[in-house]
């Protein structure tokens, strides 16, 4: 009997000490953040372009913030799942995420409940220039005649895109539109299925990043025409710019780190700044360009003002394509 | 260097020290987590991915590709013993390899599974060492057009697949497309049939559907059928394999590892295609085909063989063109990114020791997985001693870890019981689940390849009279069943001319 | 109900399903050849699945044979029913209690209703599993558990 009322007590005691705890953290002052370690979590599985980059970056912010960076991949309905269960999460700071760019055009395929601004945006991580490449043995060598025959054969040429809505299939169609001819998309699903569809001349062309092409080009089964910049990439500086050759086009892929809305401007100046240092590191610049990706930080507010515009940039091509579907 | 001279080189990477346990460890993990029903090698190498960060590359490479093939062994163990396959490409062995076990000769058909993986892996890595360069610039000539013909060759086999009526395994295959067409419409990107759940955005999954309609309903179809809960009991037989069984595994194994290689090669290859289509095989070819379903080691053997050859030979894109052939060669390919290792025809040049080593470690875990294996066979049939009554709630556990992990969410476990539900409704009134499962995960294949070979030929079909890959294969679809059905009007007509000569 | 019926309404259920698609199928625009719509798999495939739908039906509609059909039991659907129910509720629970509480409840629950055993060998069964898979899998292979 005691020693039931002994265990009662105890484990009284233990429940209240927690629920102490628990409180504590909540009142912990932002001066001290982070206390416990700081979660990334990513709406996509593992193995990906957005999860690498992560995890290159996780250990610099860990430096940077003194805590832990443990990577969590929340996967589930094309990235809904996770995007909108980080949206839903308590806004203190202790969860970060990155890859919400893809939102730019799913939040407009069609209702997913969450949209680019049920975030805050802390900072640019990368931005990379897309490449144009085209198979092996295509007739294509140089950017001015290939914009040359499709000016002449509008609508004729194939464009392998990794994903109806992706980044690759909009790119192009800017493309397409600002230099003045029409295209037929060849969707894929995916970048390792669009580099072997493109290898297998079953597309004409493919906008893309370097590092997805690289092997192939490796192997002489793909040529790249240029790259979709105003200057020389430093990764690949031997490949002209399209502009160079007198196509004048440029387009970036990129991404970005941010928070749910609603941290406080203290915790997320701390993690602006780590974001910052950890980005300019030599290291992990060295790192990223290993990966084919441009490490480029760019602070919070003059991303989010970038962001703006480019939202409003996908929202038009998104309902000129015919792809908005959120109604 | 020679190829001799390479693999020599590449022996000794793979037996260094640290290199050779990992490698062990990364069979038993493997192992481990391929024999847990759901969980397969994909679900491995997420949760361990982060691990092999830590590694140096070629060390990474060899843990990551022993747990890849460790679990397809893993898998097939399930498949046979509780009719859960531990992961897609084991659906097929569930047919006979569990029907065997019911007659007491889980042993046999354990065994059968190692040695017959063994033979495969063995091939298949020497065809990797002499074959693979070279082959991997074909593989890019299977595109769109191939592979819906290659896909329909599947579709029309599953009826080999099932083993009651046909019409009834056909309406499950169909049930199965219908199925899968829940979710992303692979190249609208538009969502189709969800019913306003978001979570369905991305189709019911793969993991919770298969452990629900294999394992939850194998269970509540037991617990349905038996008459006290503590009478199911297995007969244990021999453990280890007649004369009879090795003579008659021999063809299947060879024919389905040259299956499974060839398909591991493409890109995109499913190793469960080459599961259906060496069972299809085996059972066209067999003298006696009444015995599958019912037990036959050639259903076991050839499948077996085949997915383990796939699981192999499909490393040649991700190492020679850098070009993932699935989820789980992403994975590894993103290993070797976040190491600074550039996949491509390079590779071999400018790694040669992560080529090498990796070939060298796939024999060495071929050999170290049979090792294994073949003595835990005694061990999985006996631990099908344990009651029932303790052993199904077990099995449910594992059931649920299997379809939560995958994606750390609820959701999936109410597809789980789902088509759990499912599964015990359609067994009970006597209908398949393998042809519905198989359907189900080709048909977004069959969707997609057809769409886009339809986009980029402007509609017309001729592509595949053009194309002799895709013709073969279409060929073959239509000319083997319309055969088995012609051939015994043939044999009638035969005979009356025959007789009324005589 | 007897092994005919229920197969006959099991078919008859994805009659539906499979016309349902169609519907749906045609609604989401079929397309045109060279530019295959949402809508034209499944119209397609639900076609298909009444096809071998009413093949499957056929042999069932055919008079029964001499033998009386056995009438499926209805009191043994309460295992598995039972065992349905409570995989619900700890889909319901697992996140809002925990892995360790829900699993060791489901586990004790199902081994000692469903399995008919002692209370106490159940608790032990219970408690062992999800000890040992918390920490096979929780800690040593990392998994995320609630």
């Amino acid at each position: 009997m005691t020693y039931q009322r002994g265990l009662g007590s105890l484990t009284l005691a233990a429940l209240l000490s927690l629920v102490a705890i628990d409180f504590g953290s909540h009142g912990a002052v932002a001066q001290e953040f982070p206390t416990k370690p700081v979660e990334m979590t990513i709406p996509w599985p593992p193995g990906g372009r957005t999860d690498i980059m992560v995890r290159l970056l996780a250990p610099y912010l860990e430096k940077e913030l003194g805590q832990p960076v443990p990577v969590v991949n929340r996967v589930g309905g094309g990235g809904v799942t996770g995007m909108t269960a980080f949206k839903n999460s308590r806004p203190d700071g202790y969860t970060i995420s990155s890859g919400g760019i893809a939102l730019s055009s799913m939040q407009y395929q069609k209702k997913i409940g969450v949209s680019l601004w049920d975030f805050t945006w802390f900072a640019r991580a990368y931005s990379t220039p897309m490449v144009l490449a085209v198979p092996g043995d295509s007739p294509f060598k140089t950017a001015k005649e290939f914009l040359d025959y499709a000016k002449a054969n509008t609508g004729k040429l194939k464009h392998g895109n990794t994903g109806v809505g992706s980044s690759t299939h909009l790119a192009s169609e800017a493309m397409a539109k600002k230099l003045g001819f029409k295209i037929v998309q060849v969707p894929y699903r995916g970048e390792g299925p669009a580099v072997v569809g493109l290898a297998g001349k079953e597309a004409d062309f493919s906008l893309g990043l370097m590092v997805a092409f690289r092997p192939f080009v490796e192997a002489n089964k793909l040529r790249i025409l240029g790259v979709a910049a105003d200057v020389r990439d430093e990764n690949i500086s031997k490949i002209p710019t399209l502009k160079e050759q007198g196509v004048n086009f440029n387009y970036q892929a990129f991404e970005a780190l941010h928070v749910p809305n609603g941290v406080p401007a203290p915790v997320l100046a701390k993690l602006s700044t780590a974001a910052k240092n950890a980005l300019t590191n030599p290291e992990l610049k060295k790192k990223f360009a290993d990966i084919g990706l441009t490490a480029s930080h760019q602070d919070g507010p003059t991303f989010t003002k970038w962001l703006k515009e480019w939202d409003a940039q996908v929202l038009a091509q998104m309902k000129e394509l015919g792809l908005y579907g959120r109604d | 260097m020679t190829q001799v001279e390479a693999l020599i080189y590449g022996f000794g990477v793979a037996f260094e020290y640290h290199n050779l346990l990992l490698c062990l460890a990364g069979c038993i993990i493997g192992t481990l987590v391929g024999v847990l029903p759901g969980i397969g090698p994909a679900g491995a190498l997420a949760m361990l991915l982060p691990v092999t960060l830590s590694l140096p590359p070629v060390s990474a490479v060899i843990m990551l590709a022993g747990i890849y093939y460790g679990a397809m062994y893993g898998g097939s163990t399930t498949a046979i013993l509780i009719n859960i396959p531990g992961e897609a490409a084991s659906i097929v062995t569930t047919i006979d390899g569990n029907r065997m076990a019911q007659q007491g000769r889980a042993g046999p058909a354990l065994a059968i599974a190692a040695l017959g993986s063994f033979v495969a892996g063995t091939i298949a890595v020497l065809g990797l060492m002499f074959v693979a360069p070279p082959l991997a610039s074909v593989a890019l000539a299977f595109q769109s057009p191939e592979y819906v013909a290659l896909v329909i060759l599947g579709l029309t086999f599953l009826s080999y697949v099932s083993m009651g009526s046909t019409a009834r395994a056909m309406m499950m295959a169909a049930a199965g497309l219908l199925l899968g067409t829940v979710g992303n419409d692979p190249v609208g990107g538009v969502d189709r049939f969800t019913l306003g759940m978001t979570d369905l955005g991305g189709g019911f999954g793969l993991v919770p559907v298969v452990v629900g309609l294999f394992g939850v309903s194998e269970i509540l179809v037991n617990l349905y059928e038996k008459d006290s809960v503590r009478s199911f009991t297995t007969k244990i037989g021999r453990l280890l394999p007649t004369r009879d069984d090795l003579a008659r595994s021999v063809m299947p194994v060879l024919r389905g590892s040259g299956i499974g290689f060839l398909i591991g090669l493409l890109p995109g290859g499913n190793a469960i295609i080459a599961a259906i289509l060496s069972y299809a095989i085996e059972r066209r070819v067999s003298k006696t085909p009444e015995r599958f379903g019912n037990g036959a080691i050639e259903g076991v053997a050839g499948p077996e063989s085949a997915n383990n050859a796939a699981s192999i030979s499909c490393f040649v894109p991700v190492l020679t063109l850098g070009v993932p052939t699935n989820a789980i060669m992403a994975l590894l390919l993103a290993a070797l990114m976040i190491h600074g290792v550039l996949p491509g025809p390079q590779l071999i040049n400018r790694n040669p020791e992560l080529f090498w080593g990796t070939i060298a470690s796939m024999h060495i875990g071929n050999a170290m997985l049979l090792v294994l294996n073949l003595p835990l066979v005694g061990l999985w049939v006996h631990l099908l001693r344990v009651p029932y009554n303790y052993l199904f709630p077990l099995v449910l556990l594992f059931c649920v870890l299997g379809a939560y992990t995958v994606g750390n969410s609820t959701f999936d476990l109410f597809v789980m019981i789902g088509f759990g539900v499912l599964g015990f409704v359609m067994r009970i009134a006597g209908f398949e689940p393998a042809p519905l499962i198989l359907a189900y995960i080709l048909g977004p294949l069959l969707e997609e390849n057809l769409r886009r070979a339809l986009v980029v030929s402007d509609g017309t079909f001729t592509m595949f009279l053009e194309r002799p890959i895709a013709l073969t294969l279409l060929l073959i679809a239509i000319l083997v069943p319309l055969l088995s059905v012609i051939a015994p009007w043939f044999r009638r007509v035969a005979s009356v001319v025959k007789t009324s000569a005589d | 109900m007897s092994v005919r019926a229920l197969s006959l309404a099991f078919i008859a259920l994805w009659l539906m399903l499979g016309l349902y698609f169609m519907l749906q199928g045609l609604e989401l625009q079929l397309g045109s050849i060279s530019s295959p719509g949402t809508g034209f798999m499944p119209f397609l495939i639900g076609v298909v699945l009444i096809g071998f739908g009413i093949m499957s039906a056929i042999p069932l509609l055919v008079p029964a044979p001499a033998s009386e059909p056995e009438r499926l039991p209805i009191q043994r659907l309460r295992d598995p029913a039972i065992v349905v129910v409570s995989m619900i509720a700890y889909s319901l629970a697992l996140e809002r209690i925990g892995f360790i509480a829900s699993t060791g409840v489901l586990i004790v629950f199902l081994t000692w209703f469903v399995g008919r055993t002692t209370f106490l060998r159940a608790a032990i069964a219970g408690v062992l599993a999800t000890l040992v898979c918390y920490v096979v899998f929780g800690l040593l292979l990392g998994v995320r558990l609630p």
